[in-house]
Formats: structure tokens, sequence, C-alpha cells
């Protein structure tokens, strides 16, 4: 199971690392995917790889989630299916979640 | 087409031919080095393999501070800190690793935890996380094999936290990689065969997965052609000398080709079935190399089409129609396999390879974690896992 535990670098099994502000940009900005990012050696990792596969599909989840399809299917190799609930996520996370953060 | 951006690195000293184990002295000074450690396995010190480059320092002022040759098949931390002990206490300055991938991966480790003088290897578990300048390293394969004489990855296990930690670094390419053809003499059809078959996998993924860039692709098309015109040699009649060092050769442009461009689900695959069921990698490799060219076949048609030029030759490359390139590249991989297995009885199948069937769900559910996946052309999920699994079976 992922948790979120807080921002020390002391208790986590992974951590990922950009390697400079201009990659990080690119990644979160969905200019390149988290595949891509890895493949053109924009990020690095410490701890266990096979962990790292967990977040990617997390991460995954989260931007299909955060970005509209013409985005993620550029970025993601196989874009997950959009059920209605996901895609009533998607709408709740534009309308409420951006603007007011809840 | 090239990519947006990539990184090539491979700063290896290869020393290739007749009597190349003879330089490793010469080499050895050129690095500052006096003292090396030997660590090798039982059957290569069997083999009387260990003995050829003892001969080596004889006429020499360096010596031998140690041989261990009790390398086990899986490298592991116990074995690491147990060298790495031998090591200081014997006051050596280098390390030279003489075997396969075991022998192999288990000295990179002794390299971190002498260098970083550290006996927690799970503090370096990762990717580019050793920032120190490693002790000259001479790597000798005895396997055609693991490339590992050429690449920045080493897996070893730590058998008390069941985990397989890999490490990926620069700092980990050996100096020198001497590929004497005396070194894999002895290697019997099947393993010459597995190893072969290794060797063209990690040649044919380097070719195809998303991190290919043209450097790679040069060092993976030179190495498949070599295993084209010589693997088949080498496994029939295993005293051919040249046979024995184009393998060698194939093995080390390989190991070049897939350390800068990384490798896919037949690597994810092999390895969970290795975890699992224990099948030898090699035979691993061999068995699933043509479902992951099938698998990934649409998006990655491309280049799997372009394999048929150094796996099929020129001619057979202009011949086929550009559609069926990918297919007729698969094709061929599996009339390989038909005549390894015609040769020696190498696995053409999970069943062939005593594996039982209700083993595969959690071969595929181990294989979803592996980090090859990441660079595979196609997502592969459980489920997907799963159908490949049992199309290899039978």
């Amino acid at each position: 199971m992922l948790r979120f535990r807080g921002t020390s670098l002391d208790d986590a099994d992974l951590v990922i690392y950009f390697k400079n502000i201009d990659n990080a940009f690119m990644m979160f900005t969905a200019q390149m995917g988290v595949p891509q990012a890895f493949a053109e050696h924009r990020i690095f990792v410490k701890g266990d790889i096979s962990v790292s596969m967990s977040l990617i599909r997390c991460l995954n989840i989260v931007e299909t989630h955060l970005f509209p399809p013409i985005i993620y299917r550029r970025i993601l190799r196989r874009p997950p299916s959009m059920g209605l609930k996901k895609q009533f996520c998607r709408l709740y996370i534009y309308l409420v979640g951006i603007p007011i953060g809840i | 087409m090239l990519p947006s951006y990539y990184e090539f690195y491979n700063p290896v000293k290869i020393l290739s031919g007749n009597k190349a184990v003879e330089n490793i002295p010469f080499e050895l000074d050129q690095l500052g080095a006096r003292r090396p450690i030997i660590i090798t396995d039982r059957g290569v010190a069997g083999a009387g393999l260990v003995r050829i480059i003892e001969k080596a320092f004889a006429d020499t002022t360096l010596s031998i501070g140690a041989v261990y040759d009790e390398t086990p098949p899986d490298s592991s931390i116990e074995t690491v800190n147990t060298i790495a002990g031998i090591y200081r206490k014997t006051g050596c300055d280098s390390i030279i690793a003489v075997g396969g991938g075991s022998a192999i991966d288990t000295a990179k480790g002794v390299n971190i935890v002498i260098t970083e003088n550290s006996e927690d290897l799970m503090k370096f578990m990762g990717a580019e996380m050793l920032k120190k300048t490693m002790k000259p390293f001479i790597v000798v394969p005895t396997t055609s094999g693991t490339g590992s004489e050429c690449t920045l990855v080493a897996v070893i296990s730590n058998p008390a936290k069941n985990v397989k930690m890999a490490f990926t670094s620069y700092k980990l390419l050996p100096n020198v990689a001497v590929l004497d053809p005396r070194m894999t003499l002895t290697c019997p059809p099947k393993i010459t065969a597995a190893t072969g078959m290794d060797a063209l996998t990690h040649a044919m993924e380097g070719f195809y997965c998303n991190q290919k860039n043209p450097m790679s692709d040069a060092y993976a098309g030179a190495a498949i052609e070599l295993v084209r015109d010589n693997l088949v040699e080498a496994v029939k009649n295993g005293k051919n000398e040249n046979a024995r060092l184009a393998m060698a050769n194939a093995a080390c442009m390989a190991g070049t080709a897939f350390s800068n461009s990384m490798v896919g689900m037949v690597h994810g695959l092999g390895h969970a079935a290795g975890a699992v069921c224990h099948i030898p990698h090699g035979i691993a490799m061999s068995i699933f190399l043509p479902f992951g060219l099938e698998y990934n076949s649409v998006k990655a048609a491309d280049p799997i089409g372009r394999l048929l030029v150094h796996w099929g030759g020129f001619d057979e490359y202009m011949k086929t129609p550009v559609a069926q390139r990918p297919a007729r590249t698969v094709e061929l991989v599996r009339a390989m396999k038909d005549t390894l297995y015609g040769l020696c009885g190498l696995p053409r199948t999970l069943s062939e390879a005593g594996v039982p069937r209700e083993k595969l769900p959690e071969i595929a559910k181990t294989a979803t974690g592996d980090g090859s996946l990441l660079l595979n052309p196609e997502e592969l999920e459980y489920d997907d896992a799963l159908r490949v699994l049992n199309e290899a079976y039978a």
C-alpha cells in the first residue's frame, strides 16, 4: 500500500529525484509522461525499483483525472478506461478541486 | 528518427582475441593496481580457467591477493560482505571477476561495499545513487552471455529481507572487459544455447524498447548478426574458437546496447519466472522472446520490422513486404528456438521447462512489479502478462 508520510526523506522507502527544475516542469506540465522521463534519464530513483512501478501506476491514474484526453493520450502508453464515475470525478476536480482545493 | 533526448555511456576498454587474458597485468598496472582479488565460482575454478589467469601473473611484479571461488548461482549480500572482508584482510587493491552474471554482479556489489566503506548495500539501492569512483575492476566473462562486463546494472539478493536489490549506476561499469575464446570453450551446449539466446534478447529488446537510441542500435544490430551467424556453430562445435569469440563479442555488444537502452517485458516476465519457478535466465529469455516481439509488434512495428535486416539478412528484409516484417522476424526467432531444441534440448515453452501451470498467476503478478516493463513500448498489466504466459506455456 502506498501512503503519504510527510516530506522528510529519512522515512522514505522510495525517493524519486528530478535532475533539475526543467525536468520536473516538463513532467508536471504533461509535456512528457513518467515512462518517457525515465527513458530520457530525467529522473532517478533511490530505493526499491519495483515499488516505483506501483507509484507510477498511481501517477497514471492521477494524470487521467487531471488532464483531458487530448493530453493524457499523448503521455500514457495505454490510457485506462474512464467510466462514468471517473468522468464525474474529473469534472469535480476541474470545477471544485482545482479552484477551491477541496 | 532521433529521440528528443538520450544518454549513452560506455567507457569499458575491450580486449578481444587470442591471449587476451595475458594482458590483464598490464591493464591493472595502467590502472595503478598491483594486488587484485579474483572472484569466481567453483565451476569456473574446476574447469581450470582461473589457472589461465594466474599464469598470466607469473612473470610480472604484480601478485594475486586472494581467490574467492565460492560465489553461489545467485549473488547475495552475505557473499558480498564475506568477499569484502577477504579483500580488506589480504590488502587487495583491485577486483577481477571471472565467470557468468552471478560472479560479475557479486564483484560489482563488492566494489560498492569496498568503495563506499559500508556493509549495508541496501543504502545504495536504486538508480544513479553511487557517487564515488570505484576500485579498478576487470571482468573476464566465461559465458556469452549476460553482457554484464559492459552493463551498469547489478542485482544482488538479500535473503533476510526477501528482496532482490537492483543497482543501476555508470560507476558499476568495469574498467576492462577481457574476451578470450579460451574462457568459454568448456561451456556445455545447452548453456551455450541459453546464454546465446540471452544475448540475442538483450540486443533485440534494446533495439525496439523505448530508451533506444542510434548508438545502442549500432551495437544491438551488430550483436544480432553475430548471434545469427555463430550461435548454432558454437552449440554444435564448442571447440570452435572463432565461433566462441564471436559469441563473446555478441554478448558484450548486446550488453553495451541494453545498458544504454534497457530492456522490456521479455526480461520482466523472465525475472518473474526465475523468481517464482527458478527457471535459468537464458532459458526464460529464449521462451519469452518471440512473445515479447509479437506483443509489441503494433506499437514498435518499425524497429521490430527493421530487426529483420540483422536477424534475417538484407535479402530477407527486402523480399518481405513492410507490413509482414515484424511477423517474419518472430518466425525466424521461433525457427532458431526449434533448431536449438533439436541440437541440445533447450526448452521452447514453459511446459518444456517444467513450470507448473498453476504458477502462472503468481509469475504474472510478480512480473507487473518489474522495472523492465517501464520501457516496454506497450503497457503490460496483470491480465496481459497472464495471457502471454498462457501462450508461452504450450
